[in-house]
């Protein structure tokens, strides 16, 4: 375990500073890509460490303190997205729906390439599978147990997600 | 090989990964199928254009002061061990309190001393200990080398003659002068980790 993080799990706020310097880019990316919205990435991303500075007395040092990073902050994304699913099924279910989980027109501010815009306007299930298998080198099956889906859905998701981008990128 | 093998197989075929008959059955099957050779088509496109995405995306600059407001103190450590040598030495005064009773009431009456209150007696003794070492422990690296190696020495020396005393109950139970070299034993263990808890929270 670096001094850094002893320091941090101490409650050395200057040190989770650090801590964060060192780490915030990735995991903005991530929040970035799962949720396709600038403004809600950066509140994720708020969220994820302000959840690491709470659980971090937790932190063991069994794996790479990067690794334990990004699996809570994937779990803090699924768990936010689930319960948006969730307000969207109640809300849109008895007149379209299929709503919740349509393309989006158009993505948020802050992504430039080209594939990230595609991502971003990609259905939210579909999005998240693709970012956690083909960016984040996740199984399916660990995509299944943390999206609370069967492995076939991810599987199918993938694919489905695979065509959008590549008509979105033909265009 | 149908459309559903394509897509399980898809990504252990773009790894390299099928052996050649397999190989060859996908490549077969994606030449007639329009629907697989979509499939294929995207993962070949997408696979370069993917691995070639930033990993990292720096955030807004004032994302950190909006994450400083939210981090809610945390407890000292030394307030941590004070909480449990507290703990602990409640314990201690409620296992010397029932090691007293029995005394007092054994004196009149020979009572065995594996009656109900003797597991009780010991328990609190087990239980001060533990928490007083617990404490102890994640504040090992507060003390030098050398105290750590007296203490693991004297523990050893005590948790000995604690396994030696209950060894001997064991075999006569109705033994008052073991029972009170036992109950000793234990003060001595507890007393030694409060005195080296409370060092560590100085230092």
């Amino acid at each position: 375990m670096t001094e850094l993080i002893e320091r941090a799990r101490q409650g050395d706020d200057t040190a989770f500073g650090a801590l964060y310097r060192e780490h915030a880019g990735r995991i903005h990316a991530l929040c970035l890509r799962l949720e396709g919205d600038s403004g809600r990435a950066d509140e994720l991303t708020q969220d994820v460490f302000v959840r690491a500075w709470e659980r971090l007395t937790t932190f063991r040092g069994e794996s790479a303190f990067s690794t334990w990073l990004h699996r809570l902050a994937v779990n803090l994304v699924l768990t936010d997205r689930r319960s948006a699913w969730r307000r969207a099924r109640r809300e849109f279910t008895a007149e379209d729906p299929g709503l919740y989980e349509r393309p989006r027109e158009a993505p948020g501010p802050g992504l430039r390439l080209d594939l990230d815009q595609a991502i971003a306007a990609l259905p939210a299930g579909a999005r998240a599978v693709f970012v956690l298998h083909d960016v984040e080198g996740y199984q399916h099956g660990e995509i299944a147990t943390l999206m609370g889906v069967a492995e076939g859905t991810s599987k199918t998701q993938l694919f489905r997600a695979r065509r959008l981008l590549r008509k979105a990128l033909d265009r | 090989m149908i459309c559903n093998d394509v897509r399980e197989r898809l990504d252990d075929y773009l790894a390299g990964a099928l052996d050649d008959e397999m190989r060859l059955a996908f490549e077969s099957h994606a030449a007639a199928c329009p629907e697989c050779s979509a499939d294929l088509g995207a993962a070949n496109v997408l696979a370069p254009l993917t691995a070639a995405l930033p990993r990292s995306i720096e955030p807004p600059a004032d994302l950190w002061s909006g994450i400083a407001g939210r981090l809610a103190p945390r407890r000292p450590a030394r307030w941590r061990m004070a909480a449990l040598a507290a703990a602990a030495a409640i314990l201690l005064v409620v296992a010397s309190s029932a090691a007293t009773l029995w005394f007092v009431h054994s004196r009149g009456e020979p009572v065995p001393i594996a009656n109900n209150s003797t597991p009780a007696i010991e328990a609190g003794y087990v239980d001060a200990s533990a928490a007083l070492f617990r404490a102890l422990d994640s504040e090992r690296s507060r003390l030098a080398p050398a105290t750590v190696a007296t203490l693991e020495r004297n523990l050893a020396v005590i948790d000995a003659a604690i396994a030696e005393s209950r060894a001997a109950l064991a075999g006569d139970p109705d033994n008052r002068a073991l029972a009170a070299i036992l109950w000793a034993s234990y003060r001595q263990k507890v007393a030694l980790l409060e005195q080296v808890t409370r060092l560590a929270d100085q230092t």
